[in-house]
């Protein structure tokens, strides 16, 4: 999948999943990395990011499988840049499959 | 490269960041460690699928810059910012060196403004109020004239200097939207 693309999707990614289902970290990046092939590291730099725009917050929860661990959820803040970026991708998308001739009406 | 390798080569080029900021993320790095190692997944494997830490390194330390100057402005927070965001080869070199120029011949007006508002207050006393003080300044001419001039000149120093203090605020601001705007594209990049 061309780099051009992936640039700007990752963060909307990021705060569509958050909004579905508050995640710790392994598990956002697992998701991710399932649909589309990323550095994965840099998924924390992003969440950290994020963190200080104040569109997450974390905090620690108990774990059968170990030790406690940080989840991440969207804030009032996340959940407004999340819809702004959906509009941004969904009128982005529908003007390039319009000038990839998806639209019939032409 | 192992677990250990990865988190002591992050935390040494994490140096620079507040101690609060490094150990949260060696934390979240720690933790994703963990988990995929209890997923059976090797320190080798997990290590490799999270990328370079240097340059993961550098670019938490480059937001976290950037997010300072925006807090606080400060010659001081801009520069680490900059200087982060020009190691990560974020910023365009050739942009770099017209740019300080200009900044540091703004930065030359609002000192000779400030001289200008000195010596005429200077000028201004002296033709006013201090006869001592105008004729030890060898002041010639009409007193009135002399009071007129200074109070002219003052004020288009003190104008001056408001100005330019706009200016260089106008360049911090956009400096810093510049920085921001490059870094988040070679994060975008970097993710893939």
């Amino acid at each position: 999948m061309n780099i051009q693309f992936k640039k700007g999707v990752i963060e909307l990614c990021v705060l569509s999943i958050l909004q579905r289902k508050e995640c710790y970290g392994y598990e956002l990046v697992d998701r991710i990395s399932q649909k589309i092939i990323i550095s994965e590291g840099t998924i924390y730099p992003l969440l950290r990011r994020l963190k200080k725009e104040g569109c997450v917050t974390t905090y620690l929860k108990e774990s059968t499988e170990g030790p406690p661990r940080k989840y991440y959820k969207l804030t009032e803040e996340g959940i407004k840049m999340k819809d702004d970026l959906i509009k941004e991708w969904k009128l982005f998308t529908s003007n390039v499959n319009s000038l990839l001739g998806g639209d019939s009406n032409e | 490269m192992n677990r250990n390798e990865f988190l002591d080569k992050l935390e040494k080029n994490l140096r620079g960041l507040p101690k609060a900021d490094i150990e949260d993320t060696l934390f979240d790095y720690s933790e994703h460690f963990t988990i995929g190692f209890s997923k059976g997944r090797s320190e080798e494997e997990i290590a490799k699928s999270l990328g370079d830490p240097i340059t993961l390194a550098k670019q938490i330390k480059a937001t976290n810059f950037i997010q300072s100057a925006q807090d606080k402005s400060s010659v001081r927070n801009i520069t680490k910012a900059g200087i982060a965001c020009i190691g990560l080869g974020v910023v365009n070199i050739i942009f770099i060196v017209p740019l300080i120029a200009l900044v540091l011949a703004v930065v030359g007006v609002l000192i000779a403004s400030g001289v200008v508002v000195v010596a005429s207050l200077i000028a201004l006393i002296a033709s006013a109020f201090s006869q001592d003080l105008y004729s030890s300044l060898h002041m010639m001419g009409n007193r009135s004239v002399n009071i007129f001039l200074s109070l002219g000149t003052l004020c288009f120093g003190i104008l001056l200097s408001i100005a330019t203090c706009w200016i260089l605020d106008l360049f911090y601001k956009y400096i810093l939207k510049y920085l921001k705007w490059n870094l988040k594209a070679i994060i975008g990049k970097e993710s893939v």
